[in-house]
């Protein structure tokens, strides 16, 4: 299956592209997305995906078709899906 | 907000008449204006354009929180310093400009930014927060005392020619620890941006505290309103309250 990928704020310039599309396992869930992700980009934007331990970011908000998926939760992805990868931003 | 509403002047009467002309807000929405507290964690480009707005709207008290001394590169955004105040502790020509527009303003004035220590003291002072630090470490401060406090939090954010913005009601909607409970370790103090895209999302900071404190209009809720002024375009993101939260988890619906 595939799913498109949205980047914003400092990750859309570490992974350097707004977009991109991915081929995934039909079942796979946001958390496999993530690490494929990281290993997609392992040349210096893996830290904003996954922590030390390999485990999705904590502070990475993922948002599948508008909806936040709260961190923790197993859910699988579909065909066509699109997915928001949110990095908190702030003020100043 | 239940306390007796101090009564219009004449005077404020004709300054906020072309607002009093909104549906659903009217005369009432401005006494409770008048009578209402904000306090706003930093008043840089995003916060110096909410207590701005606030100012302009008439509303009665707010409590500012902004350290530190105003620098060259603060002049890009920070509407409320000025060039010749360059050097000068920022509150202080901050508070200055705010009298100049609404001298019926009353001011809590702090040259410090939120911390855990001083957290408590300012959310106490307000009925409603507007969130526009740059530290994580602040803001995670201040959704703390917001939430211990049952007080709603306006959370405004911007990056480049992003910008998000949500509404905190503590016990109703994820709080900011629910999706970010701790510091980002990607996260840098300084970061690209316009002084036009802070204060578009401090002005819609500005829109959400008069809502929340009048009682009209839907303020963002359980969503997060994302724009991205590069290509005009915007998205609402319905936000989850995660029941693991640090901060708000065991919180029952108020």
């Amino acid at each position: 299956m595939q799913v498109t990928i949205q980047y914003s704020g400092q990750l859309k310039l570490a992974v350097g592209c707004a977009s991109e599309q991915l081929e995934l396992p039909e079942g796979a869930t946001v958390d496999e997305l993530v690490r494929a992700l990281a290993q997609r980009h392992d040349n210096g934007a893996r830290r904003f995906f996954v922590d030390e331990a390999g485990n999705t970011q904590p502070t990475l908000m993922l948002v599948v078709n508008n909806r936040q998926v709260p961190a923790g939760t197993r859910q699988t992805l579909a065909d066509g899906d699109e997915v928001m990868l949110l990095q908190p931003i702030s003020g100043g | 907000m239940n306390r007796p509403l101090a009564p219009l002047t004449d005077e404020e009467r004709a300054i906020y008449e072309w607002q009093i002309w909104v549906r659903d807000f009217g005369e009432e929405g401005q006494q409770r204006l008048k009578n209402a507290s904000v306090m706003i964690s930093r008043c840089g480009g995003l916060g110096g354009v909410v207590a701005y707005e606030l100012a302009a709207a008439g509303v009665g008290k707010l409590v500012l929180a902004h350290g530190g001394c105003a620098r060259p590169s603060d002049l890009n955004r920070q509407l409320l310093v000025t060039y010749e105040s360059l050097g000068r502790p920022r509150i202080e020509t901050m508070t200055r400009r705010l009298l100049d527009l609404n001298p019926r303003l009353e001011i809590v004035a702090v040259g410090e930014n939120v911390n855990e220590d001083n957290a408590a003291r300012l959310v106490e002072q307000a009925d409603v927060v507007v969130d526009c630090a740059p530290m994580f470490e602040e803001r995670l401060a201040m959704n703390r005392q917001a939430v211990l406090q049952r007080k709603p939090l306006v959370e405004c954010a911007m990056f480049d020619l992003e910008a998000t913005i949500t509404t905190v009601q503590p016990g109703n909607t994820p709080c900011l620890a629910c999706w970010c409970p701790s510091v980002p370790p990607t996260w840098k103090r300084q970061f690209p941006v316009f002084g036009a895209v802070s204060g578009t999302v401090g002005c819609l900071g500005a829109m959400e505290a008069i809502k929340l404190i009048a009682g009209f209009g839907q303020p963002l809720f359980n969503r997060m309103l994302r724009l991205d002024l590069r290509d005009m375009t915007t998205q609402t993101v319905s936000l989850v309250r995660n029941p693991n939260c640090a901060v708000c988890g065991s919180l029952p619906r108020a």
